[in-house]
């Protein structure tokens, strides 16, 4: 319903107009797109910005300078901006990591037979539910050295169980529907059946379940990058911006206030796609239950 | 109703269990190819973690009665607003406030109590102090002054994210086809939503209650340590900068154990409350 089927035959009903998924999709590529450029012509004008603004250390915000700088007399604003592109694209890989595994996972787990098997994966989820996951990310990034690579693969591995998870739940409704069975009954290859139905469904299903997730990976990468940030460790995001600007919290205030604020938008951008997508899979689960 | 509490509350039990499990191979992972022997760190640092738990324990009671207090009537009435435009606004307004990471709120809110109300927000005042002055928490009234700080910020996040679901659960089961019925008896809307749609919501809310008990213990590693609260996020904020990953994990594993004890104990009270609504049937 929400997979490729789904979005072709929205496409032909609206005339041409994008349907959700694609409009989503086009908003992450076009952020990722952004991010990219950014951070390339940050790291090209990287060393001058330095030199021009010498002498400005800890400098409240002003005309020149409408972020502030900070304590290496460094502009805020591209360093902002910068490390706001640097926490798109880890939670952008982290989505993607989680879309794709996701899928494969819960196509797996839907193919292990008997009613056991069943109730173990659906144990392990709830059980993994209850742990503090950010305790957990912050120890495996750390002990791997808090690099971009880690954190992109442990917040996507964490969002792959839960989207997995989702899939999984879809695709046993999806089995106990009777036009999943009639397709069986009428004699296609189990390929087809597979492609189809197993397939559309659980692909649809984990691009919504992966928007659930993108809220927490760019709040979690923040959170593990201030983490790693306040320790002296290696990190580049917003929440290493946010660290450096814990140390000065009473000096220097304007050096938190621009970097949550861009982490503030990030994360409500977010949510707006969780709750948009949340609603279709909402949707889904109730017509597959009906 | 009766029946599936009691169904939950065995399911919370083997939740336990299997807690246990995961925190053990997670304890197995984080040792593996390090020098620093786990088991001595987690020994060690259990008794440490139990130490600094009642005041954890009291920071997740404080935001889950701001939760309960404010989050779940916030939601009703967001979601029994009948201006079809009026409930999307309060629906964005309370995405917004989600989207407020609770760290960088608690450091806003340090700034500009410290700096311009010149209030005492953290025990023994200390900026990037030593990390022994944490230990040391005035009792009484105080004790609470210095829970509560974090905990509203942390309250914060938490209240918006529950009003959110509550909203959206509430407007369905508002626009559902029973409440037509309902209606046509010609009850008022107060009665409508005290006596119909919010017995029909609570499993739904009660849900995202449980949902939400994660997110609030999550986010109590960073809020703990940047007020200096001496609790399990404290600690286990200076256990990562040493190193001692098997504490954190331990902790991890006792805050999910936690979690289970706060789900039985929401599970217990739907039991309650679905025997209220047969005795009044």
């Amino acid at each position: 319903m929400i997979g490729w089927q789904w979005c072709r035959a929205r496409l032909g009903a609206l005339g041409g107009i994008p349907p959700w998924p694609l409009l989503l999709t086009g908003v992450l590529v076009l952020a990722l797109v952004l991010s990219f450029v950014f951070l390339a012509r940050e790291s090209r004008k990287g060393s001058d910005s330095r030199d021009a603004s010498e002498g400005f250390e800890l400098l409240s915000p002003r005309a020149d300078f409408p972020w502030g700088a900070n304590k290496e007399g460094e502009n805020l604003r591209p360093m902002v901006l910068a490390a706001a592109g640097r926490t798109t694209v880890v939670a952008i890989c982290a989505w993607l990591i989680a879309f794709v595994l996701g899928t494969i996972l819960g196509l797996q787990a839907s193919a292990v037979p008997g009613s056991m098997a069943l109730g173990l994966l659906r144990r392990f989820h709830d059980a993994w539910s209850c742990f503090p996951l950010l305790f957990v990310a912050a120890v495996f990034v750390l002990r791997s050295g808090g690099g971009f690579m880690a954190t992109v693969i442990v917040l996507g591995l964490l969002g792959t169980i839960r989207v997995s998870a989702e899939v999984f739940e879809t695709l046993r409704l999806v089995r106990q529907r009777m036009f999943y069975r009639a397709a069986k009954a009428t004699g296609l290859p189990a390929w087809r059946v597979w492609m189809n139905y197993s397939v559309a469904h659980a692909a649809g299903t984990a691009y919504s379940a992966s928007w659930t997730w993108l809220p927490a990976a760019f709040l979690w990468e923040a959170s593990l990058g201030f983490i790693a940030g306040t320790q002296g460790r290696p990190s580049a995001g917003l929440g290493a911006v946010l660290a450096e600007g814990h140390d000065y919290l009473l000096d220097a205030p304007w050096l938190i206030v621009a970097p949550g604020a861009v982490l503030t938008l990030l994360l409500f951008l977010a949510y707006c796609g969780r709750a948009f997508a949340g609603a279709r899979l909402r949707g889904y689960r109730r017509l597959l239950n009906a | 109703m009766k029946r599936s509490g009691l169904k939950n509350l065995g399911r919370d039990a083997r939740v336990a269990v299997g807690v246990f499990g995961i925190g053990a191979l997670l304890l197995a992972g984080a040792s593996w190819r390090t020098s620093v022997d786990p088991a001595a760190g987690v020994a060690g640092g259990f008794q440490s973690i139990l130490g600094a738990y009642p005041a954890s324990l009291k920071l997740h009671f404080l935001v889950m009665a701001a939760v309960c207090g404010i989050g779940i009537p916030l939601g009703v009435i967001a979601g029994g607003l009948e201006v079809p435009w009026l409930r999307r606004g309060a629906g964005a307004l309370l995405l917004g406030v989600l989207a407020v990471a609770p760290f960088w709120l608690g450091m806003l809110l340090i700034e500009s109590l410290v700096n311009h109300a010149r209030l005492p927000v953290i025990p023994p005042l200390v900026l990037g102090g030593e990390s022994e002055a944490a230990s040391q928490v005035p009792g009484g009234w105080m004790g609470w002054w210095f829970a509560g700080l974090p905990a509203s910020v942390l309250a914060v996040p938490s209240i918006a994210r529950v009003s959110f679901e509550v909203r959206r659960v509430f407007g369905e089961v508002l626009a559902d086809a029973s409440m037509t019925a309902v209606i046509s008896r010609g009850l008022g809307r107060t009665r409508r939503v005290y006596r119909y749609a919010l017995p029909a919501s609570r499993a739904a809310i009660l849900r995202t209650l449980k949902d939400v008990l994660p997110f609030v213990i999550s986010g109590s590693l960073i809020v703990e340590w940047i007020f200096r609260y001496p609790g399990v996020g404290t600690r286990c904020f200076e256990a990562l900068e040493s190193g001692n990953h098997g504490y954190v994990l331990s902790a991890a594993l006792l805050l999910a154990l936690s979690v289970v004890c706060w789900r039985a104990a929401l599970d217990g009270l739907e039991i309650l409350f679905s025997a209220r609504g047969r005795r009044r049937q």
